[in-house]
């Protein structure tokens, strides 16, 4: 019977990310300005309270980069589902300027609600929703295309960007609540912005893990999908709220990161495979595994200063969208 | 066991198809066919449930197909569409599995009475020899047989096909309607399907019905659809009748030419 082998050679994948996420995690509370060892981490844990190695470990590292695993794995089921809805390889949250869609409403609550620091997830969900909807309205007719999904997506983005900048004009004062929105960064994130995000990425995480079959029946074609009673624009509508739901909470609390919702479902489906019921959650572990190790090389790289992590993933995630151009092209 | 009632559908405000009217009994094949855009597949899709006619009802066992939950409907109703895809690493037993979907439960997964049937459905189709094979790696006649298998394992009683022996040659195309043909003689399947092939869908259907710009030309069987004068009409070609030389009955069709230019 099938699910012997391939069934087996998945859940040790997906134990092998597990692995290699706990290793990056104690790596990025171990490095950075100070470096410490993992012994000493786990002492200063459970039994300092008040010294300075652990303020850098229990305040700075700990909150941030349980941060930087769940934004990552926001991104990366996001990106994962909008790939297997549209049955595009190039769909991410920020390719399609879902990211932008949702900084910008979070711009926009900051001008006139200064002080509304709990409604920021709200704000960054209708404009990742918004937005969403927007590219594929454009998108859609009688289906969405691969390449018009992805050109609605650049032109929405662009129309967000210019919005974004007569705003930023208009209200300069506006921007010190902004600071490192545009570039991603999750530096001085404490277990506040933690809290904040933690009950709408659960809830999306969750979902996402139910519905993974439901994305294989829709990856076959939405013909297909009918015919083995799947209700496909109940299940697609879900599905594109859960994905607008995750990349909202990334930006929430880390701004624009882009290309881990590009780069992690590809490289993951390379070596799972495209069952989502295995991707998905691989997904997510790898999703927290590459922003924790892109923020920890944010920190180390021009230590003691640091650099901010969207601009590593840019440095990495763009020639491998041009990579992924190149290919669809050859296909 | 399926009945088309004066089914009309548009798009934009364009009439697609226009009032037809057709039945298909229990173990019956019955064959669509008609030139190119004269709505074949819309109809299919109607009947399927994936367009919703402006007008008009399709019933199913004496219910209305919009009336059906939508796995209660996958249950009956399998469907094989011209445009589907699968995987680069599925394999076809993967692919077969699918069809136990609309049996399954919360969490969707398959108990060993599923499995027993994919194993039913893959034997039956003459595709249990090529169950490890990825899906991509097959022929294209190959991969039409494990689409199939895919339906029978939904275990339904009617199974439609759109132009199931598109892009196939000669010997797959007469593979798969052998397929269908035994599917519906073993297990009493009532067939629906799309075809080209006028002289495949004489040979292998009970019941033909023959569509024209939208419309129902004429529904029957071959013998009462098909001569000189309908040939000229639906597909304005020029079709000598070959007969066979011992029993003096036609034997098939040939074109001769067309008669768009006469026009």
């Amino acid at each position: 019977m099938l699910k012997t082998n391939k069934k087996i050679k998945n859940i040790g994948l997906v134990w092998i990310f597990l692995i290699i996420l706990i290793i990056s995690f104690f790596a990025s509370m171990a490095l950075g300005a100070i470096n410490l060892p993992i012994k000493e981490i786990i002492y200063v844990i459970f039994n300092e309270t008040e010294t300075k190695h652990h303020l850098i470990i229990a305040d700075v590292r700990l909150p941030r980069s349980v941060i930087a695993c769940v934004v990552g794995m926001c991104l990366g089921v996001s990106g994962c589902i909008m790939q297997g809805i549209t049955r595009n390889p190039m769909a991410s949250p920020s390719i399609l300027g879902v990211t932008n869609g949702a900084s910008l409403v979070t711009f926009i609550l900051f001008i006139f609600f200064p002080s509304a620091f709990r409604m920021v997830p709200i704000a960054a969900f209708i404009g990742a929703l918004a937005t969403t909807f927007l590219i594929y309205t454009m998108a859609w007719k009688g289906g969405v295309n691969p390449t018009r999904f992805i050109l609605s997506g650049v032109a929405v983005g662009s129309v967000i960007s210019a919005i974004h900048s007569v705003l930023t004009t208009m209200y300069p004062d506006s921007l010190a609540g902004m600071v490192g929105f545009n570039v991603g960064s999750l530096s001085a994130r404490t277990w506040d912005h933690l809290f904040l995000i933690l009950p709408y990425a659960s809830i999306g995480l969750a979902v996402s893990f139910i519905f993974a079959s439901k994305i294989n029946l829709l990856a076959m074609g939405d013909e297909v999908a009918i015919g083995l009673g799947l209700k496909v624009e109940k299940v697609r509508m879900i599905l594109i709220i859960v994905s607008a739901l995750l990349a909202a909470c990334s930006v929430s609390v880390a701004g624009m990161i882009g290309f881990i919702g590009l780069c992690v479902p590809h490289m993951t489906r390379m070596v799972i495979g495209s069952d989502h019921r295995y991707l998905i959650p691989a997904c997510a572990i790898n999703g927290a595994t590459a922003l924790v190790l892109c923020d920890t090389v944010s920190r180390v790289i021009i230590a003691p200063k640091e650099m901010p992590v969207g601009v590593i993933l840019s440095a990495i995630g763009a020639p491998f969208f041009l990579y992924l151009l190149r290919k669809q092209e050859k296909m | 066991m399926l009945k088309v009632e004066n089914i009309s559908f548009s798009i934009g405000g364009t009439s697609i198809i226009n009032n037809i009217n057709l039945e298909a009994e229990k173990g019956e094949i019955l064959t669509i066919v008609g030139p190119n855009g004269c709505g074949k597949s819309t109809l299919l899709k109607i009947i399927s449930r994936i367009y919703k006619p402006i007008s008009g009802k399709v019933t199913l066992l004496n219910k209305d197909v919009h009336d059906y939950d939508t796995k209660e409907l996958a249950k009956i109703m399998a469907i094989l569409p011209q445009k589907k895809s699968a995987a680069g690493d599925m394999t076809v037993e993967q692919l077969v599995q699918y069809g136990r979907y609309p049996h399954t439960k919360f969490g969707n997964r398959l108990t060993p009475f599923d499995y027993q049937k994919v194993e039913e459905a893959m034997e039956d189709t003459g595709i249990i020899h090529l169950r490890k094979r990825l899906i991509s790696t097959l022929s294209g006649g190959e991969n039409q047989m494990a689409w199939i298998a895919m339906c029978v394992a939904q275990a339904p009683e009617i199974i439609l096909l759109d132009e199931p022996t598109t892009y196939l040659d000669i010997s797959y195309q007469l593979e798969v309607l052998e397929l269908v043909k035994k599917l519906n003689k073993q297990h009493g399947l009532t067939i629906v399907m799309v075809l080209h092939d006028i002289n495949q869908a004489i040979k292998y259907s009970d019941k033909i019905y023959a569509m024209k710009k939208g419309k129902g030309y004429k529904f029957g069987t071959a013998d009462e659809i098909f001569n000189e004068e309908a040939f000229a009409e639906i597909f304005k070609v020029k079709m000598n009748r070959l007969y066979d030389e011992k029993d003096k009955i036609t034997a098939y069709y040939q074109p001769e030419r067309s008669l768009k230019n006469n026009e």
